[in-house]
């Protein structure tokens, strides 16, 4: 008890780095959280920004960027090179239309004798979907003001208000209600994004412990005293497992304060996955910080493989980018690194299909995997320090 | 001077550590960039996606609704969109979706078609796509019978369904925009603070109070001036040489395009690495200063520069857009502009503006830390 109390001591006189790694971080992934939109809702609605800049004045031009602001968001923007490069480049704008002077009647010309109209320069945002189709919409809407005039049934006036007339009708489109409440999508990010704080915060405070027992002169002191090596052990284990506890309970406490408090009672299951997801995480983090520990690497190097590690298994996994964006080969390598079956299991918990499907076992089982790792770097770390310790002898 | 800064260029070469933070970590990331982005442009695709879709009276009385349905289920036309799963009747299609079976499913409700999907990120290309060719559908169907309405006879409006109206991407920036290029920048601006682990260190040892060495380096009979600017400008140069193998690995080995202005990218190179090191130095001179601190303040303003992917980018929007002041009190944002603006503007004025803002903070970094450093009195030692 005596060597678990004063690895707790230890790891408190380095108040710095839990400052530093869980209370910081988490911040960080409590800001990405917060500012990470509702997808849900976007994957019907995703208006984007967009500006027109009309310098002809005609009906149809008028009326084509009315149409535009109204299909959008309209985002002021001057009628300069500097202004669109701004836009663009700071990803303000998605969709950006520019009707030359003299377009109207060239436009009303052509319709009139079947030949195309001529084209229009567009600028599309490359993040997302929704400036390529407001560019469909614009050209539907040509489509039907450019059909009017060439069947001659009607003026710019008329057909322009024909054409509006019809892009009104739309089909419905609406979310289907899952019988399970789902994870609200900010807590989903908030915990992956957590992956790297609290691997880095458990690697560092773990290993700093174990780097401060493993000095030779504290380590002979340690093996002269008249304590077992089993309860000497355990008091140490103990101690890193309540660094990973502590660090793992910060971040549940935050995510749910935040961004879950209401799906505590709906969505219990899939809150209790995420939480052994995470934990299991912590375990392997914490192994990995005894492992350091035991192969006696310094503060700094600590804090180096601690970062490092710790944004590379965050990436690879899919945790901070989606799984969809990397390519076959990296994912394959991912299912080799305990971060992957970390985010299998929190994406399983946000989607809302598993309750009924009964799949939660599919995700525990990904949590287990998880687990193993942690298992194997430990033995891995015990066996080293086993060997250093009776190479010291 | 010059003998100060070669030994301590040497001792800085030796904490392999240091290296690790300011070298090996970029190259690190970049390459796990490189992989992790090879796919990404294909990621923007709208994949097929299982679809349900109610096969009941109403869909029969659909005028050309099946062979439009037919159209987006056929993969020999670039619009396959959905794989189709015929149902019976509404129920059994939202039983299906909530069985993971399909992702939603299309029915017609009177006369119209009704999109309804689950919430699934695993759709979220496919489905904006699948709903804008419905509207489309809905439209081209009043489109015709207003045409009808006003007396267009059959031919004309079957002529109408020749396209004649297009729309081409304008290139406004210098250089196309990529998705990918953005987390490079946030790498080199994170690399570049990151350097300030190279200056804390160099100024911790020649500081009274750090530590003995310290204090030896400080009572030294060399002018304190030759001590402080030799061990400045070796910090200085090892930040720079590393973020120069930084940008070169990147430019060569992942193969980013800095644009045209790849020559004055060495400026911004420069320009960072001096503040970084001036910033480094600030923070050496506070007692007790460790690196967890400086990697902290590193990562907590990258995340204002996008490095942490995608929802860590809409923050960075968020702040950029509605906060630009405070977006640009962040040196790192400030050196990843600077990448920024010299691949996306013509001009080089916002480069310069860049530019001028690090320097003013590297300015002022280093007013700080030579206040400081230059303390002597018996107190401070």
């Amino acid at each position: 008890m005596s060597i678990f109390k004063c690895s707790l001591r230890i790891i408190a006189a380095h108040r710095g780095y839990i400052l530093i790694y869980l209370f910081l971080l988490s911040m960080l992934g409590l800001l990405t959280g917060f500012s990470s939109g509702n997808y849900n809702s976007q994957l019907l609605e995703d208006v984007p920004t967009v500006a027109v800049v009309d310098r002809d004045g005609s009906v149809v031009s008028q009326a084509l960027t009315d149409y535009v602001e109204s299909s959008g968001e309209p985002e002021p923007l001057d009628d300069d090179k500097r202004a669109m490069q701004d836009a663009t480049a700071q990803n303000r704008i998605q969709y950006i239309l520019i009707i030359p002077a003299g377009y109207g009647d060239a436009f009303f010309d052509a319709a009139r004798q079947g030949q195309d109209a001529p084209v229009l320069d567009t600028i599309v945002s490359y993040d997302s979907a929704s400036g390529s189709l407001m560019d469909v919409r614009t050209r539907a809407w040509l489509d039907q003001v450019y059909a009017h005039l060439a069947s001659g049934t009607a003026g710019p006036e008329g057909a322009v208000g024909l054409a509006d007339e019809a892009m009104t009708q739309e089909a419905q489109a609406e979310l289907i209600t899952p019988d399970g409440a789902p994870l609200p999508d900010s807590l989903v990010v908030f915990a992956k994004f957590s992956t790297y704080p609290l691997f880095a915060f458990s690697v560092v405070a773990v290993s700093t412990l174990t780097t401060a027992l493993g000095r030779r002169p504290v380590r002979s002191r340690i093996n002269a005293a008249p304590v077992g090596g089993l309860p000497r052990s355990t008091g140490v284990l103990c101690a890193c497992l309540v660094v990973g506890v502590v660090g793992w309970a910060w971040i549940m406490a935050l995510g749910i304060t935040a961004f879950g408090l209401e799906h505590v009672s709906g969505s219990a299951p899939l809150l209790g996955v995420l939480a052994l997801a995470l934990f299991s995480y912590v375990l392997v983090a914490s192994a990995v910080g005894f492992l350091l520990g035991q192969l006696g690497l310094g503060e700094n190097a600590s804090n180096a493989v601690a970062n490092i590690a710790g944004m590379t298994l965050s990436f690879l996994s899919g945790a901070w980018v989606p799984v969809d964006y990397l390519p076959n080969a990296v994912i394959t390598v991912s299912r080799f690194t305990p971060c992957y079956w970390v985010n299998q299991a929190i994406n399983g918990a946000a989607d809302p299909t598993l309750t009924a499907t009964g799949s939660l076992a599919t995700l525990v089982g990904d949590c287990g995997v998880c687990a193993l790792f942690a298992a194997a770097i430990l033995g891995v770390g015990l066996a080293l320090g086993r060997s250093r310790s009776s190479t010291s002898l | 001077m010059l003998t100060i800064g070669s030994y301590q260029v040497l001792r800085l070469l030796r904490d392999k550590v240091l290296l690790v933070w300011t070298l090996a970590f970029p190259i690190i990331m970049s390459l796990i960039f490189m992989a992790a982005f090879s796919a990404l442009d294909d990621s923007y695709e709208a994949d097929p996606i299982e679809m349900g879709v109610v096969q009941d009276d109403a869909y029969e009385a659909a005028e050309g609704f099946d062979a439009f349905i037919a159209a987006l289920s056929s993969e020999q036309d670039g619009t396959h969109l959905i794989n189709t799963h015929r149902y019976a009747t509404a129920h059994e299609a939202e039983t299906a979706a909530k069985n993971g079976d399909t992702v939603g499913y299309i029915e017609v409700e009177d006369g119209t078609p009704v999109l309804r999907v689950l919430p699934n990120d695993s759709a979220a290309n496919t489905v904006p796509v699948l709903r804008a060719a419905l509207d489309s559908y809905e439209q081209t169907r009043a489109q015709y019978a207003a045409l009808a309405a006003q007396g267009a006879g059959p031919e004309q409006i079957a002529a109408m369904q020749v396209q004649h109206v297009s729309t081409q991407r304008a290139q406004i920036t210098e250089s196309p925009s990529s998705p990918t290029v953005r987390y490079y920048f946030a790498l080199l601006a994170f690399a570049c603070g990151m350097g300030m682990h190279i200056s804390m260190l160099a100024v911790q040892e020649v500081v009274a109070g750090s530590s003995p060495l310290g204090a030896r380096r400080t009572l030294a009979g060399i002018p304190r001036w030759k001590v402080l600017a030799g061990t400045l400008g070796a910090a200085w140069l090892g930040i720079l040489v590393c973020l120069l193998a930084a940008f070169w690995f990147i430019r060569l080995v992942v193969g980013v395009d800095f644009g045209a202005h790849t020559g004055m990218c060495h400026l911004a190179i420069g320009v960072s690495s001096l503040l970084s090191c001036t910033a480094g130095a600030a923070l050496g001179t506070v007692r007790g200063m460790r690196t967890g601190v400086v990697s902290g303040i590193t990562c907590l303003l990258s995340l204002f520069t996008g490095l942490y992917g995608t929802a860590a980018q809409e923050l960075a929007d968020t702040v950029q857009n509605s906060l630009p002041l405070l977006a640009q009190l962040n040196p790192l944002w400030q050196s990843a502009h600077c990448f920024f603006s010299l691949l996306y503007y013509d001009s080089l004025a916002p480069f310069a503006h860049s530019c001028a803002v690090m320097g003013a903070m590297a300015c002022l970094f280093l007013s700080i830390a030579l206040v400081r450093m230059r303390r002597m009195s018996h107190e401070h030692l």
